[in-house]
This record gives structure tokens, sequence and C-alpha cells, in this order.
């Protein structure tokens, strides 16, 4: 596929948004007009802008990447201009904002390389360390950035810059660094990693020395996210380590003690935190706890089975019936009005960015590049894994945005930078 | 190095696979069990949205329309709590009932963006709300009600030849649109909460012990025997003393039968007196009154638009208990009626010995006007001979104009009838009257039951408190 | 008749989303297939680094051609000091694989022996870049 094939299919996608956006204002019986106007504007304004940085600095880049990320983008769009269209126009924000991130990424890259980002490691989760412990800054303070408690999480940070007060999890970010910090250290140590190994039982470890940077930076991170109560972020970023150390050694042993690992911590998880149990009750048999925990489940599935095969049509049906719909549900959302066909469709994208990342990771000759192709693939598919698995009740319910496709800024922005990173990766590499 | 990216994206792969067969099980699969879930607001609220058709009376009355246009339709009661119980509802909060829920397919719009109907819609087919003419008469309805007033109780009025339903009252009623407008919950909570069970269709849905009018039956059990005839006489004391027991069975005024040694069925049904059923009984044997009942329809499902409770004869066998099945013979001990059976059993003695299905919507009306369907007569069971019914009509028309009946008496036309005062232990006795009119061309029947005795209490009596709402409902539809 | 344009446009737009994703999905395919039958058809030769500060371990493909250097431009980054920016290249010519030095300060050896031209290499070659080693496998 060529540069010019994916402009052409950013267009469409920019004109699909436009067309989500006029079939909500059909079906709601409102005039097709301004909204209409303004979404096709910033979905052409967001991903040509993306577009054009690529072809000027990363033109090798894969051309499978942004049509994906920006049609997913148009169908949330759409739905969420459905639920709520003033969430719909923040949105339309974020997606400019997320957009000039990436372009700033591609730009910041291009003389440099993604070499750079392995040079810095270390500051890198010195940043990663410091976003993760700033929503815990006092919620009154004389300075302009301050922590923020939204329904008993502390993941938020609010910017207060006076004329507008800015808020941003910076969780998202730090999933961005950390994978970029371990797939530079596991690079750098690969053979270490790999070579010396002491054995204890049936199990080859390596020395325990070369595993200190790499055991901090987990307990300091999974840490603060079990104190924020974020725990679906933290499994997230757990994964992404144990699989990135995989990745890098191919020793099944970090397979198996990251599955152990991750049991111990569920245990502990389950018999602390009320709401874990009420999440696993909700999961197991959300219909019988329909008054209460089971609720938002069994809506969920309801919105589904309403959509049945084809869907009620874009505004003909109910999701607002969901409660988070436009964030953790909107695959929901979708699922009922656009069926069974929709649903799969926007798996079907989501395998397709999948395919495309690790593809870049496995044609990668770099090491430090196919880690962090590999990494960023994995948090990015991981994640839509949790959430839409949580909703169709393959696993628990956690509380994590679907990439590109959720209301919510700082997962937008981060996605733009991890679908920037893979597309120059790719360039550099040339695959 | 490849190989276990390979292995992770294999991984994540697979667990879209298994996303993939969760979303084709919930979308396609289980669709269907999940969208029509009652829990799903969706059902309730696509139907409150669409319109529905209308109910018109027998005359074209209308008893319930949907007003208003495009997706904010409200439908609206114009007569209140009079007809809450057959019309029903359709309520987000409270699910479906009544006519509502039974017809709900035709009285929907089938205005909708399921592939099947906008097909239809191509093809010309109508895809308007059809509407239901029912049987009842709401004028008739009314003066029912009215008759029965705050009493607890029912009455249901049926065209013996057809089993048409004229009049169908259970009382306390509901206004369904406190279900289903802003403030159903608490409303409906309240309906709910009320010890006099407002939501209860008493017509179909309780069952009492019918006393006396059971006479009916077992006086055709006799006659169809062939060896009692109406002249047949039997001993009258003052108790009689049932075999093989201390218990005895007298008579509601605590005397004998009339004067004599001797008392004939006539007499005994005109009087309604116990003491001559119980011997009756005991004479035919347990299995011919259980034949009897059986062929009234008790023990079976009354075929009917709604689900009617069975009515019960015996839940054990009679045969070697003479006390009990004494006792059974004037309707006491376990048998359980419902007011709806009872007023078809009656006008199965009106028509002759044919017990009719009732029925409660007489067509199905399109939205041009035109009749879709109309519903047939149609015969449920042969409950008796002709002569036995004639000669049960005798006996009845006997009762009102010398006997117990008295109360149901109208100018110049002929009533047959039969009361029931059914005692309940340590409660005050619930009053029935059953009834048609006129005795030689009758065009109506009906059951009259008042629980507990209404506003009479213990002094209750049949006669006395069930006969007259029944006379008052008939006249009216006698000489409206 | 709203109703049936409404319908009308749901499958539209349903339509448009597959007909986008299968045009990708094609593309990928296609990509991805074109690149399972090159390497197929042209078993490139691996290089493994076995001697470096930092990069022990760490192994590459030689399909086509291959720059190696201090540069974050260089296909290959090496960690070394004594490598020059593009240090050398490593070219897969007819199934053979060919080295070259790219005109560094401090050259190329190749089993010792520092190369002037390009050489061709078999397997088990050790080729050093100042205290770099890397292994033809």
């Amino acid at each position: 596929m060529t540069r010019n094939a994916e402009g052409a299919l950013i267009l469409a996608a920019a004109l699909m948004a436009a067309f989500g956006v006029a079939l909500v204002n059909i079906a709601g019986q409102q005039p097709i007009g301004a909204d209409v106007a303004l979404t096709f504007f910033v979905m052409v304004t967001a991903f040509g802008a993306l577009h054009a940085a690529v072809r000027r600095w990363a033109p090798k880049g894969t051309p499978y990447l942004l049509p994906l990320a920006a049609l997913l983008a148009a169908v949330g769009l759409s739905e969420i201009y459905r639920l709520n269209p003033e969430m719909a126009s923040l949105q339309k924000w974020w997606i400019l904002i997320g957009a000039g991130l990436g372009i700033l990424t591609l730009w910041g890259l291009s003389s440099v390389g993604t070499q750079i980002l392995r040079r810095y490691r270390y500051i890198m989760l010195l940043l990663a360390m410091g976003l993760l412990v700033l929503p815990l800054l006092p919620q009154q303070w004389p300075l302009p950035i301050r922590g923020l408690a939204v329904n008993g999480s502390r993941l938020w940070v609010s910017l207060d810059l006076g004329f507008i007060e800015m808020r941003f999890q910076p969780g998202e970010i730090v999933k961005l660094l950390m994978v970029a910090f371990l797939a530079s250290f596991l690079a750098e140590r690969q053979a270490a990693l790999t070579m010396r190994t002491r054995k204890v039982g049936p199990f080859e470890f390596p020395e325990p020395r070369q595993m200190i940077p790499i055991l901090v930076a987990w307990f300091a991170s999974f840490g603060v996210m079990v104190y924020q109560r974020d725990l679906g972020a933290s499994l997230l970023l757990f994964s992404a380590f144990i699989a990135m150390m995989y990745a890098a050694t191919g020793r099944n042993t970090y397979l198996v003690v990251g599955g152990g690992l991750f049991t111990i911590g569920a245990a502990a998880a389950w018999s602390a935190f009320a709401h874990v149990q009420t999440r696993l009750e909700a999961w197991l048999v959300p219909f019988e706890h329909y008054e209460t925990t089971g609720y938002q489940i069994s809506n969920g599935i309801f919105a589904l089975a309403s959509g049945s095969l084809s869907g009620t049509g874009l505004g003909l049906g109910r999701p607002s019936l969901i409660a988070f719909a436009p964030t953790d549900f909107i695959f929901a959302a979708v699922g009922e009005e656009l069926g069974l066909v929709g649903s799969v469709l926007i798996l079907a994208m989501y395998a397709l960015i999948i395919s495309v990342g690790m593809g870049i990771a496995l044609r990668s000759r770099d090491l430090f590049r196919k880690l962090l192709a590999a990494g960023l693939t994995f948090t990015f598919g991981l994640q839509s894994l949790l959430i839409i698995g949580g909703i169709v009740r393959l696993f628990p319910l956690t509380g994590i945005t679907l990439p590109f496709m959720s209301y919510g800024g700082s997962s937008l922005v981060a996605n733009f930078v991890l679908i920037a990173l893979l597309i120059r990766i790719s360039h550099e590499e040339r695959v | 190095m490849n190989s276990p990216i390979r292995r992770l994206t294999l991984a994540l792969l697979i667990g879209f696979c298994l996303l993939l067969a969760n979303v084709v099980y919930i979308q396609a699969v289980a669709a269907d069990r999940y969208r029509s879930d009652h829990r799903n607001a969706r059902v309730q609220l696509a139907r409150s949205e669409r319109e529905r058709g209308v109910m018109v009376d027998r005359s074209g009355a209308v008893l319930v329309s949907s007003e208003g246009q495009a997706s904010t339709f409200l439908r609206t009661y114009p007569f209140g709590d009079l007809l809450g119980h057959p019309i029903g509802f359709s309520s987000l909060l409270f699910g479906d009932r009544g006519l509502e829920a039974a017809y709900a397919t035709d009285l929907r719009s089938k205005q909708d963006l399921t592939i099947s109907n906008v097909i239809a819609g191509i093809l010309g087919n109508d895809l308007r709300p059809a509407n239901l003419r029912l049987t009842i008469d709401v004028a008739l309805q009314q003066v029912a009600a009215e008759a029965l007033g705050d009493q607890v109780g029912a009455v249901v009025a049926i065209e013996p030849s057809t089993g048409a339903i004229l009049a169908y009252v259970s009382t306390p009623g509901f206004d369904p649109a406190l279900l289903i407008g802003g403030e159903a919950g608490p409303a409906g909570d309240t309906l709910d909460a009320d010890p006099a069970e407002p939501l209860r269709d008493r017509v179909v849905n309780q069952l009492y012990a019918p006393g006396s009018i059971f006479k009916i039956v077992t006086t055709a059990a006799a006659l169809e025997s062939g060896e009692i005839t109406v002249e047949s006489t039997f001993s009258n004391p003052t108790a009689l003393a049932l075999p093989g027991s201390e218990s005895t069975i007298s008579n509601a005024d605590g005397h004998t039968c009339g004067s004599g040694a001797e008392v004939s069925l006539a007499r005994g049904f005109v009087l309604s007196c116990n003491t001559t059923f119980a011997q009756i009984a005991m004479t035919l044997g347990a299995g011919a009154l259980e034949a009897q009942a059986e062929a009234f329809g008790f023990g079976s499902e009354i075929p009917f638009v709604f689900p009617v409770a069975e009515s019960m004869f015996s839940p054990v066998d009679l045969a070697d208990d003479l006390p009990a099945l004494a006792q059974t013979s004037i309707g006491q001990r376990d048998v359980r009626v419902t007011p709806l059976h009872m007023a078809l059993m009656v006008a199965g003695i009106a028509n002759r010995g044919d017990l009719m299905s009732p029925y409660l919507v007489s067509e199905i009306i399109d939205g041009d006007g035109q009749i879709v369907t109309t519903t047939q007569p149609a015969p449920w069971r042969k409950a008796s001979s002709e002569s036995t019914a004639l000669a049960i009509t005798q006996l009845m028309v006997d009762a009102v104009n010398s006997g117990t009946g008295a109360g149901a008496r109208i100018d110049g036309v002929q009533v047959a009838g039969k009361t029931g005062t059914a005692e309940n232990p340590d409660q005050a006795p619930h009053a029935w009257f059953v009834g048609f009119a006129p005795a030689d061309q009758p065009t109506i029947a009906i059951a009259v039951v008042v629980e507990f005795g209404g506003l009479a209490g213990d002094e209750a009596s049949g006669g006395q408190t069930a006969a007259p709402i029944a006379q008052k409902t008939m006249e009216r539809w006698l000489k409206p | 008749m709203t109703e049936f344009i409404l319908a009308l446009l749901k499958l539209i737009f349903i339509a448009l989303l597959f007909l986008f994703v299968w045009q990708i999905a094609r593309a990928i395919g296609s990509h991805l297939g074109g690149f399972e039958r090159r390497t197929k058809s042209k078993p490139g030769s691996e290089i493994v680094f076995v001697r470096s500060d930092n990069q022990a371990g760490l192994d590459f493909t030689v399909d086509d051609v291959v720059v190696v250097g201090r540069s974050d431009q260089a296909d290959i980054y090496l960690d070394d000091s004594y490598a020059s920016e593009f240090h050398l290249r490593f070219s897969s010519i007819d199934g053979g694989l060919v080295l070259q030095d790219l005109g560094s300060t401090n050259g190329t050896y190749v089993n010792g022996r520092r190369i002037g031209s390009p050489v061709g290499l078999s397997k088990g070659d050790a080729v050093q870049v100042g205290k770099t080693v890397m292994e033809v496998r």
C-alpha cells in the first residue's frame, strides 16, 4: 500500500466520522449542519497533519496504522457524539492535541531516531515515577498542579493554568515511558539476562544483580498503582513487564514466575479490596446481582444483545441506558447501534493493528526497536483485549479505556504517541 | 528473539478470537433471550414510545387509546379504574398485564427497523397498530361496579349463547394510568402494599368456596343419574347426622327444610337446604358427583385469554368419606371456584347444558377500520343434557320467585338464579349469586361474589348481599 | 418511508466500514505474504554479537543490505566508542554474504585481518569493530 492510499483512507475515515454524525442527526430528527462539518474538519486536520508528518519525517513508515487508528477514532467519535455531544466536542479537541503530540513525536525523533530513547532510559524511568506520584499531590495547595480524586481513585492530575484547567491521567503516559525504559534496559542486558543464570529447582533465573533495576521499577510502579487503586492499569503494566522479559529472553521461567506473581497479587487484591470482590462477583453472575453490582455488565450485555446482527442504527438504539457508556463501555454502545457486524469489524481493526505492530517488531533487526515495537503493541493489544473482554464477560471488568474509541484525553494522547512511535520504528527498520 | 514475540502475538490474537466467540454468542446465539429479558429497559421503552392500538367496547366507546405523536405516545384510560383488570397495562416498572399484554403484538405499531417489518413496509403491508373491539359493555360494567361499590368482590356477566363477556368487574380496581406515568414507582408500590390487593384480578385469579351455588352441580348429577328426579323425596331432619362421624349438617337457619317429614329435591333447591343435598350426594356417591363437577369444568383449564386459576372439586378421593362428600355437595369443604368459572357454569345451564369458551375480544380491526379477525364463539364442553339444564332452570326460576333468590327479581322479566353463602372459618361468609335472564330466552348470565360478606359482614348472605347486585346489573342489560 | 431510509443508511454505514477494513486487511495480507515469500526464497545470513560491552547476544538477519554504525540512522546501532557513524555494510548478493568497510576511522577486521576492499564471508567468520565481535552463523 502506498502513502497516497494511506492518505485516501484517512480521508475516507474522516468522511465516515462525518457520515456517522450525520446519521445521529437524522435519527434524532435534527438538522444536519455544523457538527458534521466540524467533525470532518477535525478528523481531516488531525489525521491529515499526522499523515503529512509521516510523509516528511518517516516516509518509509508503515502506511497501515494511521487509517486504522483514524477509523477507530471516527467510529468512537460518532458514538460519543450520539451519547453526549458535549463530550464529543471535547473529544475533538483531544484528537487534535493527540495528533499534535504524535506529530511532535515524529519531528522529535526525525534527526536522532528512536535510539535517543535508548540513551535516556533512566531519565524516562524517573519521569515515569514522577508522573506516577503526581496524582498523589495535595488537592489544595498553592502550586497550579494538583492531585484530583475522581470516583475514589486518585488517578487524575489537574493542571490549572489560570485561564483553563486541564485534567489528565498520567498513568497512560507512564505506560509508554515504562515500555520504552524496559525495551532499552532489556536490549542492553539481553545477553546477561539470557546467559548468566542461576538454577533454582527446575527454573533458571538470571543473576539477581541484573534484575535489580527491573524489580525496583516493577515494585515502584505496581505499588503506586495499587495505592491509587487502579488495578486495571497495574495489571496492564505488570503483563507488559512479563511479556517484554519473555520476548527478550525467550525463557518460559518469566511466564511461570509472572503467572505466579499475578495469582498472588490477584488473591491479595481480592482479599484486600472490597471493590475487587464486587467486580469478580459482577463478572461471574452479573444477572443475579442485577440491582447492584451486576447492573453495569448486565446492561452492557443487554445493549449488545439488543444490537443483534445488524444493530439498531446509529442514533437509534438506547446506549444511554449503559452506565459509563462513553468511556468504559463504548464497545457495548457501538455494538448496540452497529450490531454484530460492527462489533466484529471493531475487533478486526484491533487485531489488524496488533498484527501490523507485531509484524514491525518481528521484522526489526535492532533489538531495542524490536522490543519497543513488541512492547508497545502488546500493551495496546492487551488493553483492548481486557476492556472488551470485560464487557463481553471474558474477564472481570477493569476500568481501562478502549484505545482511540473511548472518551478521554490522556488515553487518546498516549495512543497517538504510541502509533507515532510504531510508525517511526517501522520507518527506521524500513519494513 | 522472534519466536517469543510470535507467541505473544498468537496469545493476543487467540484472546481476540475468544472475544469474537463471546460477541457472537451475545449478539447472535443468545441475543433474543437477553434482548427480551424483563430487566432490559429497552423492551419497555420501545413499546411505550410506539403507537399502540385503541380498545373500544361493544358499542364503540373508547376504553384506552394512545395520545400524542411520534415517539411520545401516552396511553390514556378514560374510564380510570373501571376497566383496570381486563385492559391491564404495559408498564416499564411493573411489566405487562391484561389485554395489553395478551394482544401486545397486534396492538403495537410495526413501524420499526426490524428487517422483516421494513420489508413488510416496502411490500405495502399495513404497519399501523391494530385495534380491539371488546365484548364488554362499558355501561353495564359501570352499573355492576357501582352495585358492588366499595365491597371487595367480583361480577362477571356473560352472553350464554356465545361466551362473550359483557361485564368483568374485580374490586378494588386500579387505574392503569398510575402504573405507566412518571409517578409509576411510588403509585405501584402503594398498590402492591394495599392489603385489599387491588392488583389481583379476582375474576380469574382468586378461588372462593362456592357454598350453595354448587348445589347446581349436585342437582345436575342427581338428574343425570336417572335415579333421582326433582320430585324425589328425602327425609327432613333439623340436623342430619353424618354416618361414621360425630358431625352433623344443618340448614342455614338451623330448622328443618320447610314443614313435613319428607322434602323433595325441588323444595330443597328452592329453599337451599343443606340437609337435602347431603342426602342426595350420599345416595349418588362420590364418583357421580365428581364426574358431574368435571363435566362443568372443575379441574380443567378454562380456555381464556388470561390464565384462570383451576377450580377444584376435592384434593382427595371422597368415596370412603361420606361426611366430606356431604359437605362437598353443598359447596363447602375443599371446593374452590373462580367467579369466571361460576359465570360459565350458570351460562351453561342457560345455554341448555353447553358451556361456551369465554372471550373478551370480539374483533381485531386494522388501521383503516377493516375487521381483520372476528372471534367465532366456540363450545368448550357439554355439562349436562338439555332436559337436565331445563329442569335446573325451572328450579332456579322457583328459587327467585319463591325462595332464596328473591332479591334478584326484575319487574316484567323472569329471572333464574341461585344464591350461595359460603362459610369461612372464623370469618364472615362469601356471598354468592349466580343466575340468568330472561329464563326462557337468556341473554345474560351472571356470577356475583362479595368477599367476606362485604359491608354486611357476618350478616351477609347470597340472597341479601349478592342477589341485588346481580339484579341491578341484569336489569341494566335487559332494560337499557 | 423514513424508517426505510434510516435502515438503508445504517446498512450503508456498516457496508462502508466493512469495505474500509477489508481494503486494509487485504493490503496487510499481501504485504505479509510478500515478506514470507521473500524470506523463503532468500534465506539471509544471521549475524550475532558474540562480544560486546552492551550488545552481546543481539542478532540480526541480512537478507538485503544492512548498514551497521554508531549513528541512529544506521540500520543496526553499534554501541562501541571505536565505531564510526556508518561503519560497515553487510550485503546479501546471490545468496552469499559480502562485507564492506564504509571508510571507517578504526577499520574492520575479519578473522583478525583488517579489510580494505569488500570481502565475501562464510559461516563462522568473526567480524571485529573496536571491542565488538560479530560472528556469521
